[in-house]
């Protein structure tokens, strides 16, 4: 998944500038599973524009909502309501989602409320590893383990090294999508049924 | 006493049990029952601080006399990233995590009067708990 860190409040403000009807849109995908750019995420933001404008004697309306991915096409329509009452839509996505916004609406203002930083798996809530590593430990955070490195040296201590040099096959991909329509019986369960098993 | 500018989120296993029986600690604030400390979520603060409130408190119960291992515990992150993001959005407001049970309302008055009197040192208006 692309994981990202929320922009510092004051570099949103200053994105905003005068902005006085703002949508807070958030993605429903990667930046939810890191705890970044989802509803709940979007919501916080949402509310914390509420108050400074509160405390600033501003007046501004601020609308949220969620599409469940900013980088899919088809999900985009979905946003033309609101993109066409906001002053600016602040994007909880990652760059894929706001450059993909942006180019699906080049007349109104997108902005980033995010800063996708690296490609990431789930190694417990709230941690994600990635690629890079100096001494055993990640480039990005020397407290965390490298898991490449774990890899080279859990092969190493199995004497199983060696396979790392040799070159893998081309991956076959017939059984996927590109072999057209795929089919499985679980002949038990349907037998007798002559719908099923044609 | 809290005045009408607070808002109290109530355990029901222990904040909104003393307050049954002491309603005058707890005094004009908007009280809100929910069924567990943990419950509380970040966005729940700050939308108190959108609806007016000047100062929020969390009364949770104690560590060791919580139905929930780590209830109490997760109410006070929460209770700190809800600051955290009121600092960032340059509010004056706070919240605050008080822990009580139901049958020692002195261990409220003790636990508001500490923790509203650093949000009075910040500017707000609450007043300090004194003791009855």
């Amino acid at each position: 998944m692309i994981v990202a860190d929320r922009k510092p409040f004051e570099e949103i403000l200053d994105i905003l500038g005068d902005a006085e009807r703002i949508l807070v849109s958030a993605c429903n995908t990667c930046v939810t599973v890191c705890l970044v750019g989802g509803r709940r995420e979007a919501a916080l933001l949402a509310s914390q524009l509420r108050i400074h404008a509160q405390e600033a004697g501003r007046t501004i309306e601020v609308r949220e909502n969620s599409l469940e991915r900013h980088c899919d096409r088809e999900f985009l329509d979905a946003l033309t309501e609101d993109l066409e009452w906001a002053d600016v839509m602040l994007s909880t996505a990652c760059g894929v989602g706001v450059n993909l916004v942006s180019d699906v609406n080049p007349t109104r203002r997108i902005a980033p409320a995010v800063n996708t930083t690296f490609l990431g798996a789930t190694d417990v809530p709230g941690r994600w590893p990635c690629g890079g590593s100096q001494e055993g430990n990640c480039e990005v955070d020397k407290e965390t383990p490298c898991a490449w490195q774990d890899i080279i040296e859990r092969l190493d201590g199995q004497g199983r090294s060696a396979e790392l040099e040799v070159f893998e096959p081309i991956k076959d991909w017939r059984p996927s999508h590109a072999g057209g329509r795929r089919r499985r019986i679980v002949e038990e369960v349907f037998a007798g049924d002559p719908e099923v098993s044609e | 006493m809290l005045g009408k500018d607070a808002a109290a989120f109530l355990c029901r296993n222990s904040g909104a049990l003393v307050d049954a029986e002491t309603p005058e600690l707890l005094g004009d604030a908007t009280r809100v029952t929910v069924p567990c400390g943990g419950r509380i979520d970040v966005l729940h603060l700050l939308k108190a601080v959108e609806s007016g409130a000047r100062t929020v408190v969390v009364v949770a119960c104690h560590l060791d006399n919580c139905k929930s291992l780590s209830a109490t515990d997760e109410a006070e992150l929460r209770v700190a990233r809800a600051n955290a993001l009121l600092v960032e959005a340059g509010s004056a407001a706070r919240c605050a995590i008080c822990r009580a049970a139901a049958n020692a309302p002195a261990d409220l008055r003790r636990a508001l009067s500490e923790a509203i009197r650093p949000i009075g040192n910040r500017g707000s208006e609450a007043e300090e708990v004194t003791a009855a």
